[in-house]
């Protein structure tokens, strides 16, 4: 099995245990390197499994129907593979403020649907970095954190 | 990697020195070695693409040489367009408003089979004339604004000509140093991070 293929096959349970429906976060201990880095745009630059757990558990609180996809094959050469997804959840949960655009209340039921690509760097069968750019005009827009001047 | 290429390019050079090239075809995996493979020439098509396109200066000479007929161009900012005349046009006001428009790769190209992914970084400055290729608003002439943000393009190739270029822009960094976007009175009230 070539690389590329080893890699897409790794991120692509990355993408379905800690994206998608339903997460799994024992997929962090098996997939994430120790000092993996996971920087959105979105959001604040996390480090390591246990900031990388805690991003997503508060995230998914937030959001309990947080769901993200592909949208489109991955793209892999050597240690990179790069996502394209689409998705988002309806904000019912308790007040978040990992947004770096600003914090939203407790339960204000606005929902984001939104795009981004990822680039994932692998190293020895582990995902190194996940370095995302969301289109955050569209998400934050639509939690009422942003507007047209 | 590097390896391979530097005995595959010492392959070559004494191949052709030595006029054995004809025979190859016989030796299919040698053969193989001496071609280059469609991801490098894929990405040696983006690489003059993003200078003479996205680069310091522009060169609209490549959308006749790299773009497909019916090309797609598609990014976040702006509205879609397509074939070789909009996409000039698109550039050409775009480079009108923002005179010292100029965006680079920011990392190495990744490319698999038909697709190549680019990170890029750059911008300009608004002292041209009013803008309104920006979907979420226009800007009036020379607002004086400067832009500088970054983003991901997946491009995709076929028979050596760009078929599509579909990118991510940051729009919201973008957009607020452009004075487009504001943070929300909710936003700016409850948030850590001040404006």
């Amino acid at each position: 099995m070539s690389k590329e293929t080893e890699n897409k096959t790794i991120v692509g349970r990355w993408f379905t245990d800690f994206c998608g429906k339903t997460c799994n976060l024992g997929i962090v201990d098996e997939l994430a390197a120790p000092d993996m880095l996971l920087q959105y745009s979105l959001h604040e630059p996390r480090k390591g499994h246990a900031d990388i757990k805690a991003f997503m558990t508060d995230f998914r609180k937030a959001f309990p129907d947080l769901n993200f996809w592909g949208a489109a094959d991955l793209i892999a050469e050597g240690d990179y593979v790069v996502g394209r997804w689409d998705g988002g959840g309806t904000h019912t949960g308790p007040a978040f403020s990992d947004f770096l655009m600003g914090s939203l209340p407790a339960a204000t039921g606005r929902k984001m649907r939104f795009t981004g690509t990822t680039v994932l760097k692998l190293k020895d069968g582990k995902i190194v970095e996940e370095i995302g750019l969301d289109d955050g005009l569209t998400a934050l827009q639509q939690l009422g954190l942003i507007k047209a001047a | 990697m590097s390896q391979l290429i530097n005995r595959r390019d010492a392959i070559k050079t004494g191949l052709l020195a030595s006029g054995a090239l004809a025979v190859l075809p016989r030796f299919g995996e040698t053969a193989s070695l001496l071609t280059t493979t469609q991801e490098e020439t894929n990405k040696a098509i983006v690489g003059r693409w993003f200078s003479d396109f996205w680069g310091k200066t522009c060169n609209l000479g490549v959308v006749d040489g790299l773009a497909a007929p019916d090309m797609l161009l598609k990014y976040s900012l702006h509205k879609p367009r397509r074939g070789r005349s909009d996409i000039k046009a698109f550039m050409t006001d775009f480079r009108k408003a923002f005179p010292d428009l100029n965006f680079w790769g920011a990392a190495d190209l990744i490319a698999e089979g038909d697709y190549v992914v680019g990170r890029w970084e750059g911008g300009g400055t608004h002292t041209g004339p009013a803008f309104s290729d920006f979907l979420i608003g226009s800007l009036p002439a020379a607002t004086g604004r400067k832009m500088h943000f970054t983003g991901t393009t997946v491009l995709k190739l076929k028979n050596g000509k760009i078929v599509e270029e579909v990118g991510l822009d940051d729009g919201v960094t973008a957009l607020q140093q452009l004075g487009l976007i504001v943070r929300t009175d909710w936003s700016r009230g409850s948030s850590r991070y001040p404006l």
